[in-house]
């Protein structure tokens, strides 16, 4: 489908990787090897969809849906299934983060002019004019650098993230960066001009609306909350190892039961919460979303583990119970109370994150 | 590739009720470019295995964040369904007059798109180009800007050209809907509301922030010889200080839907601080903050507050089709009560109509735009050039204070 044989299949980090990567010592410069472990990004198949049609028609794709819902990832994920037989699968993927005051040419480059009158003023007394080439103060942005690859044949990934904090006219002073790939910089009187057009994803967390010319130009895919069957599959590839994860008539579980059982509750609540924030937008806000329960699963993870082998405490009376649990009673309780399905949400403030929410969920 | 051409007509339908749809929101309307990007995925077998993958990749192209994703799902379905029932009428049609003909003939245009769609899966495009026996749409023909002129000429067969739908006859049973008062109907869409009111904005000194002043550290070093310190300037931000006042009074009750348009522009974009206030007929001596008219703001509160850009929004009595002299004067007292801010009045009737009438009097003390999006350009520009006063309100107030 995917024109030069660029085909993504979600696959490859499905499970977490670990990728090489070059590191460049700040200090003597030199450049060194070293795995990066990536986490697990399980895309839903739309969006894989979305990514190949975007790859295809060589057009932006532009992503937006519920913070939190893992729209960032997507192009560490692309690149990661691409790129990860390379030396430096980094260096085909490059991250452009946008903040309020982010202006488009920061972009393709930036000029230092304060440090070149200073060494400017250095040279005056040495003599040495060499180090004032200008080169040597203007530093290419994430743009230029993701249209600047040489080889045709491998399409970088530029992520331009949250493309919605930057002024109202940002995206448009990048129009014709991005459909020609063609850049001008004043002070070097040059002209880049790109042999291959990146796969391009922008994020938006829809905080101010993008014009109209900027959409055109786009695919645009939102990113729906995750089924709860997709939510299940996440967590098992990022908490469990691969064999502990079976395939049982096209249907993944785990192999411990107990487990699953324990893993399917979680799931199940949080739908849950989702639900009745969604029933209360008005009064609760924000919903709870892919990356909270992350989060939230693995502290429920974590005191599930601290619980092993001390039921039988939790069962006797609260006083002794309490004695013999020290500080710990309290969350090993609350999660003893979850495993028996009795009616308690532990560790809301993981999902919640704000008190007043958390609070006004609860009432 | 033969179903790709019967396709067309479908596409171009949903393609055609997309833009309306676009333009009712006061947004741009889709362009040719955008359904040739369709056109050329559709080629290349996406969105052929059946038709809600046929449905994603008219979502993913066309579909924007302004779309509600409801109305779009709508609009999808009500165009696939309409030309299911077209198609199967004509398709009637042609088999009365000749059965042989049509068992010949090219595919009814979504009738057989389903088996299409079944036979297309697992085919690669190559294979279909070695078997189809028709062309789509030449490569060329993608590059020509008559999207339309391009179907006509990449459908070789009369018999196919027969089965084309009439496109505005389709259109117009499309755009049948019942008559319903909406702020959209007015001269200016929410979208130009929404991008005039953001264009009022201005950049302002923000304290706050602290930036290299590049050209000020040159010229200190070109004076001194040296680079001794850098020089510093504040940073700039930019604000939008906008009161609107909005009448309503029993002859603005038609423009209703515009005003409350321009309340949730105002209010509900992080871009734009904005205060609304509300008065009846002509501000007298306080305006309220909410239409029940509840809480108020005195005038002299309004002409104290530090200077900033009020818009009116009011018939001034135009509606009325005669002069009131005691309105005329009480709002001309109002406007001498606020001269030291910037303000444009937006009246929501025709230029026409305010003639002989005391919006005519009262546009002489103060600039007073129709509601369109040339006159709203105007208000912009009065807002962001810090116009003086008319005049005549300042001939006015030399008077009476």
């Amino acid at each position: 489908m995917a024109k030069k044989d660029l085909f993504y299949t979600g696959e490859y980090l499905s499970v977490p990787q670990s990728i090489s990567r070059k590191i460049k010592d700040s200090v003597d410069q030199t450049e060194r090897t070293e795995k990066e472990e990536i986490a697990p990004y399980l895309p839903d198949p739309d969006l894989i969809d979305a990514v190949n049609l975007a790859i295809f028609l060589e057009r932006p794709l532009l992503l937006m849906g519920e913070p939190g819902c893992g729209k960032t990832r997507v192009a560490e994920a692309v690149a990661a299934e691409f790129y990860h037989e390379q030396p430096d699968f980094r260096a085909y993927l490059h991250e452009w983060h946008i903040k309020s005051t982010t202006k488009a040419r920061e972009g393709i480059y930036e000029y230092d002019a304060i440090r070149r009158l200073g060494e400017a003023q250095v040279a005056g007394h040495t003599g040495n004019t060499a180090s004032l080439k200008i080169n040597k103060f203007i530093e290419y942005g994430p743009l230029a650098k993701a249209y600047s690859h040489e080889e045709t044949d491998m399409r970088p990934v530029l992520l331009i993230d949250e493309i919605d904090k930057a002024d109202l006219d940002f995206p448009n002073d990048l129009l014709r960066e991005l459909d020609k790939g063609i850049f001008y910089i004043p002070e070097l009187k040059k002209t880049i001009r790109s042999k291959v057009k990146p796969i391009v994803i922008i994020t938006s967390n829809q905080e101010k609306p993008l014009p109209d010319a900027f959409l055109r130009r786009c695919v645009y895919h939102y990113i729906d909350p995750l089924s709860p069957d997709l939510l299940k599959r996440i967590l098992r590839h990022i908490f469990y190892k691969k064999e502990q994860v079976e395939q049982i008539d096209k249907t993944e579980m785990l192999k411990n039961a107990m487990d699953e059982a324990f893993l399917k509750k979680a799931v199940d609540q949080f739908n849950e919460i989702r639900e009745e924030v969604k029933s209360k937008e008005r009064i609760l806000g924000k919903n709870v979303s892919t990356s909270e329960l992350i989060d939230w699963f693995r502290i429920l993870l974590h005191y599930r583990q601290e619980l092993e082998g001390k039921q039988h405490i939790l069962e006797k009376d609260t006083k002794e119970a309490k004695a013999e649990l020290g500080e710990s009673y309290r969350l090993l309780k609350q999660i003893y109370d979850f495993e028996k399905g009795l009616d308690n949400i532990p560790f809301l403030q993981v999902l919640f994150k704000d008190f007043k929410t958390m609070t006004n969920f609860k009432k | 590739m033969k179903h790709a051409v019967d396709q067309y007509p479908l596409l171009y339908q949903l393609f055609l009720k997309i833009q309306q749809y676009d333009r009712r929101l006061g947004h741009l309307a889709l362009g040719l470019k955008e359904f040739y990007v369709l056109v050329q995925a559709l080629d290349q077998g996406l969105g052929m295995s059946d038709e809600q993958h046929f449905k994603k990749l008219v979502r993913w192209l066309w579909q924007k964040p302004h779309h509600d994703p409801q109305v779009f799902q709508s609009i999808m379905d009500s165009s696939l369904a309409l030309i299911y029932e077209k198609s199967a009428e004509r398709k009637e049609e042609l088999e009365e007059k000749d059965d042989s003909q049509i068992g010949k003939g090219p595919k009814d245009t979504l009738s057989e798109l389903d088996r299409d769609k079944t036979e297309q899966k697992g085919r690669t495009s190559s294979e279909e180009d070695l078997t189809s026996d028709t062309q789509t749409v030449p490569k060329a023909a993608l590059e020509e800007d008559s999207l339309i002129i391009s179907f006509e000429k990449a459908s070789p067969d009369k018999d196919k050209a027969a089965l084309q739908f009439d496109i505005a006859q389709l259109s117009e049973e499309i755009n049948k809907e019942p008559y319903l008062l909406k702020g959209n109907y007015f001269e200016l869409g929410s979208r130009q509301l929404q991008q005039g009111v953001r264009t009022m904005r201005r950049r302002e000194v923000d304290k706050s922030k602290k930036l290299i002043d590049l050209e000020a550290t040159i010229q200190k070093v070109s004076r001194q010889g040296f680079l001794e310190c850098l020089e510093y300037r504040y940073g700039e931000k930019w604000t939008t200080d906008l009161t609107i006042l909005i009448d309503q009074g029993d002859s603005m009750i038609a423009f209703e839907p515009f005003s409350e348009e321009l309340i949730s522009v105002v209010q509900k974009d992080k871009e734009i601080k904005g205060t609304v206030y509300f008065f009846k007929g002509t501000p007298y001596d306080e305006v309220f903050e909410d239409r029940l008219q509840r809480k108020g703001i005195s005038i002299d509160q309004l002409s104290e507050a530090p200077a900033q850009s009020i818009l009116v929004v009011s018939d001034a009595g135009a509606a009325t089709g005669r002069i009131d002299e005691a309105r005329v004067e009480d709002t001309v007292d109002f406007l001498a009560g606020i001269r030291k801010h910037r303000v444009a009045w937006l009246n929501p009737m025709p230029r026409e109509r305010w003639r002989k009438t005391s919006a005519e009097y009262i546009a002489l003390y103060t600039s007073m735009f129709f509601l369109d999006q040339t006159e709203l350009v105007n208000v912009v520009k009065l807002f962001k050039a810090k116009m003086k006063s008319s005049t005549l309100l300042d001939k006015y107030v030399q008077e009476m204070y």
